[in-house]
């Protein structure tokens, strides 16, 4: 129970946020414990198809608000993401795919500021690395299935080196295409979820504790400029989570493109 | 023109909706919506793709991630195998050099 606020009343001594908080087990044990991020995460699956369903259930030319609001984030995803990345010629069929992995990021990175739930499940490595290997998984079919094993390895040199070069450029393209793209695109996630999530504890906890906890005029000033960048760096986290769900999603397309394209 | 259409109005009167300009559709209609613009509206430094620029960003830096990694590791098999010690700077070096290669020909040369 070293964490709880009680013990720094008692010791007299900060103790900062660490890695082991966001470890938050509600039953279970071990490996098949439940924990805060799984219910969270399936409230986002809940309120995500919850409201999908409800806005475009009875969908008209003159919109209803609800469906207003689905379509100021859908119109985005088709046009500015599916459809200029993917071409217009097949983009339609990958649209639910992207579509459904914006949302779905965009509020579990949201929960980190919402109150009451204030945790982002991508915050776990788990969750981004899940997300990862959905998309993973159908761009490389996609890719194998179009052009076939020779046909993607090939596809993967940019024509027009020469000769010499291409054999070190294929295993560093096969690297990339296979290794670095899967684990940069998780980790772009988890890290920034993560990290922004880490610095409002410290900003609040660290601000409640010299404010409530220290004697010292000082102490009182630096409390409140904590609890000032707390709020300063809340608004950041906020463009950050559209941010990274955005760009995961623009990530997926661009990939999926590149799967599909039969050339560079 | 604007004052006198402004003085030939009733103050309770529905203002005229201004007509549409016969023009190509704006960037609002074409990324779709408010937000559409607000994230359109920092990409289009070199295509109008928005979001084109950020993915060549984001691969750029995966090159250049798997460059020095891989070819260190080559380096790092071959001492071994040969036991030599020089092999992984060189290809430390070498991986650099590739994936910046490979950057300036897929993205620089246009």
């Amino acid at each position: 129970m070293s964490f709880s606020p009680l013990a720094a009343v008692k010791t007299e001594s900060f103790e900062p946020p660490n890695p082991q908080e966001f470890y938050q087990r509600f039953f279970g044990h071990g490996d098949w414990s439940f924990t805060r991020p799984m219910v969270l995460f399936l409230v986002v699956g809940v309120v995500v198809c919850t409201f999908l369903v409800m806005t475009t259930r009875k969908a008209a030319i003159v919109p209803s608000k609800g469906q207003w609001l689905t379509e100021q984030v859908y119109a985005p995803i088709r046009n500015g993401i599916a459809q200029d990345i993917i071409g217009t010629k097949e983009f339609l069929k990958y649209v639910p795919l992207l579509f459904a992995v914006f949302c779905t990021l965009l509020l579990s990175n949201l929960m980190s500021v919402i109150p009451f739930f204030q945790f982002p499940p991508t915050g776990r490595v788990a969750f981004p690395i899940a997300l990862t290997l959905f998309v993973y998984v159908i761009y490389q079919a996609i890719a194998f299935k179009r052009k076939g094993v020779v046909g993607y390895l090939k596809s993967l040199i940019p024509p027009g080196l020469p000769m010499w070069i291409r054999p070190m450029i294929l295993v560093l393209e096969i690297i990339t295409y296979f290794i670095t793209r899967p684990v940069t695109l998780a980790l772009r996630l988890f890290g920034n979820m993560f990290a922004g999530h880490m610095l409002l504890l410290l900003f609040i906890t660290g601000g409640e504790f010299m404010l409530l906890h220290q004697d010292g005029f000082q102490y009182k000033i630096f409390g409140i400029g904590s609890f000032l960048m707390a709020v300063l760096m809340t608004l950041f986290e906020i463009l950050i989570e559209f941010l990274q769900a955005y760009i995961f999603t623009l990530l997926a397309a661009t990939y999926i493109a590149d799967s599909i394209a039969t050339e560079h | 023109m604007s004052g006198v259409r402004m003085s030939q109005q009733h103050d309770d009167a529905p203002r005229p909706v201004e007509p549409k300009k016969p023009t190509e559709p704006s960037k609002y209609a074409q990324s779709g919506g408010l937000f559409g613009t607000f994230l359109a509206s920092s990409s289009d430094w070199k295509t109008e793709r928005p979001g084109m620029t950020e993915s060549v960003g984001v691969s750029a830096l995966s090159y250049l991630l798997s460059g020095p990694v891989v070819f260190a590791l080559i380096g790092y098999g071959l001492d071994r195998w040969l036991h030599t010690g020089f092999l992984v700077p060189i290809g430390l070096l070498a991986g650099m050099a590739l994936s910046i290669y490979l950057i300036w020909f897929r993205y620089g040369a246009e």
